[in-house]
C-alpha cells in the first residue's frame, strides 16, 4: 500500500511538520510504503489554466517540474494525504499551487454525481483522501468551510474515501497519536 | 463614494487578459469609468511573479476603499496564485491602518452550476472577515467557457448577468452593499440547466475533441501513470 503525503505548511518551523512525522510514522508502523514531499522546498510551478493536460498531452501536465513526478505517484498511491495551514477554510497557496496541478489525473469530459456535474476521473482506482488542516485556535467557520472543501475534494477525486481533521495548538503528542490512529482511511 | 475612492480591480485567473474573468472585469471596469470612477484593473498573474511586484499589488490593495476580485473555480477553490495575494494582503492588513474598505467577489466556474462557487465565495468572505474588510456581496457564474472571448454585452444569454452587475456597480457607487436581488439575478444559469447537464454529459466528447489534434483525439484516454 503506497500513501503519498503532500506538507503545504509555509514555514520550517510549522506545527504541521509535527503532525507529519506521527502520521508518517503511523502509516510506516502499519508498513505503508510512504513518500513525503515538502512542498515549500521543490520547484513546483503554478497552473496555468491551459488545459494542455486534456487536449494536448492528455494525462501529463505541459509544465515540467517536479508537479509532473508528484503527479504520478497520487495516481498510483492508495491514499493521499495533503497537510495544510487552515487559511480562510481553505488550503494554503502551497498546497494549492499542487492541488490545483493534479487534474491531469482527471478527465475533461463530465458525468452527473448526485444530480451534480463533475469531471471523470481518468484512472479506475483513486487513492483515499485525508486532509489534515492546522488552525491555531478553534474557529467554526474555518473549520466548516475545510471540511466541505475536503469532501468536495474528495467527490472530484473519486476517493473511495475521506477524512478531514482540523487540529488547533493545544493538542500533545499522546492525544495527537490517538486521534490519527483512529481515523478509518489509514486503518 | 467620494471624487478620491479609488476601486482596484482584481482579475484572479492565471490565464490573464485571455480570460472570462478578465470579460467580467472589463466590463465592471467600464460601467465605473462610465461614472468617473477611479477604477484599475490588475492582473494577478502578473504581479505574482516577484516578491517586488507582489508587494507593490498588496500596498496598491491597501490603498484602494473597493476590492473586487474576479476569478475562476479551480479544484473547488481558489486559484492558488490568488490566495498568495490573499494571504499576503491579510498579513500585510495586520500591520497597517485601518481604513476602511470593501470586498466583493465573483466567480465562475466550467460546470453549469453556480453552485459550485459557493465554497470560495465562503473563503472570500472568510478572508474579508479575518481582514477586517466589509464584505458587500458575491456572484456566482456557472458555464464560463460560454463568456470567453466575447464582452459581455455581446453575448445574449448574459443578459441577466450584467443587469445584474450594473445593479451592483451603482450600488457600490452609493456606498451601500450589493443588494441581494442583483446577487440572485447575476447567479442566474446561463441557460437552462436539465439542457446543458444533458450536452454536456452526451456531447461532451465532441466539445472537447474540437479542441483537440486529430492524433490527440485517440489519446484522449490516455493512463500515463498506470501502474
Amino acid at each position: 500500500m503506497k500513501a503519498v503525503v503532500l506538507n503545504g505548511s509555509n514555514r520550517d518551523n510549522n506545527p504541521l511538520n509535527f503532525w507529519e512525522n506521527i502520521i508518517v510514522e503511523i502509516l510506516k508502523n502499519r508498513r505503508w510504503e510512504v513518500e513525503t514531499v515538502e512542498l515549500r522546498n521543490i520547484k513546483l510551478s503554478t497552473c496555468i489554466g491551459c488545459f494542455g493536460c486534456w487536449i494536448k498531452t492528455p494525462g501529463q501536465c505541459i509544465l515540467k517540474d517536479n508537479g509532473v513526478e508528484i503527479c504520478k505517484a497520487v495516481a498510483r498511491s492508495d491514499l493521499l494525504v495533503l497537510l495544510t495551514p487552515v487559511t480562510f477554510g481553505g488550503y494554503s497557496f502551497e498546497l494549492k499551487k499542487m492541488v490545483d496541478r493534479l487534474i491531469p489525473n482527471l478527465l475533461p469530459l463530465f458525468t452527473k454525481i448526485n444530480g451534480e456535474m463533475h469531471h471523470k476521473t481518468r484512472y479506475e482506482k483513486n487513492p483515499k483522501l485525508l486532509v489534515i488542516g492546522y488552525h491555531p485556535q478553534h474557529d467554526e467557520e474555518s473549520e466548516r468551510i475545510f471540511k466541505e472543501l475536503v469532501h468536495r475534494n474528495a467527490i472530484n477525486m473519486d476517493s473511495p474515501a475521506n477524512h478531514a481533521e482540523v487540529v488547533t495548538g493545544d493538542i500533545n503528542d499522546a492525544k495527537a497519536v490517538v486521534m490519527l490512529r483512529n481515523i478509518k482511511v489509514i486503518s | 463614494m467620494n471624487e478620491s475612492s479609488k476601486v482596484l480591480l482584481l482579475v484572479g485567473s492565471p490565464k490573464g487578459e485571455k480570460s472570462v474573468s478578465n470579460n467580467i472585469i472589463s466590463y465592471i471596469l467600464e460601467k465605473f469609468h462610465e461614472n468617473d470612477v477611479n477604477a484599475e484593473k490588475i492582473f494577478i498573474v502578473k504581479e505574482v511573479r516577484t516578491d517586488d511586484t507582489l508587494n507593490k499589488l498588496v500596498s496598491k490593495a491597501l490603498y484602494s476603499d473597493i476590492l473586487i476580485l474576479v476569478s475562476p473555480l479551480y479544484v473547488d477553490s481558489i486559484p492558488s496564485i490568488t490566495i498568495k495575494v490573499l494571504e499576503e494582503f491579510y498579513k500585510h492588513k495586520k500591520d497597517s491602518y485601518s481604513k476602511k474598505q470593501s470586498f466583493m467577489a465573483i466567480f465562475n466556474c466550467g460546470f453549469p452550476e453556480p453552485h459550485h462557487n459557493d465554497l470560495a465565495m465562503d473563503m472570500c468572505k472568510k478572508f474579508a472577515y479575518d481582514s477586517g474588510l466589509e464584505w458587500v456581496g458575491g456572484v456566482t457564474i456557472g458555464m464560463g467557457p460560454s463568456l470567453d472571448g466575447r464582452s459581455l454585452e455581446k453575448v445574449r444569454m448574459a443578459r441577466n448577468l450584467c443587469n445584474g452587475l450594473d445593479m451592483a456597480v451603482e450600488a457600490l457607487m452609493n456606498n451601500e452593499s450589493v443588494p441581494r436581488e442583483a446577487m440572485l439575478i447575476a447567479s442566474k444559469p446561463l441557460m437552462p440547466l436539465s439542457i446543458v447537464k444533458f450536452v454536456m454529459c452526451n456531447f461532451g466528447r465532441f466539445l472537447w475533441c474540437n479542441q483537440m489534434d486529430k492524433t490527440v483525439r485517440k489519446k484522449m484516454y490516455d493512463r500515463p501513470y498506470e501502474s
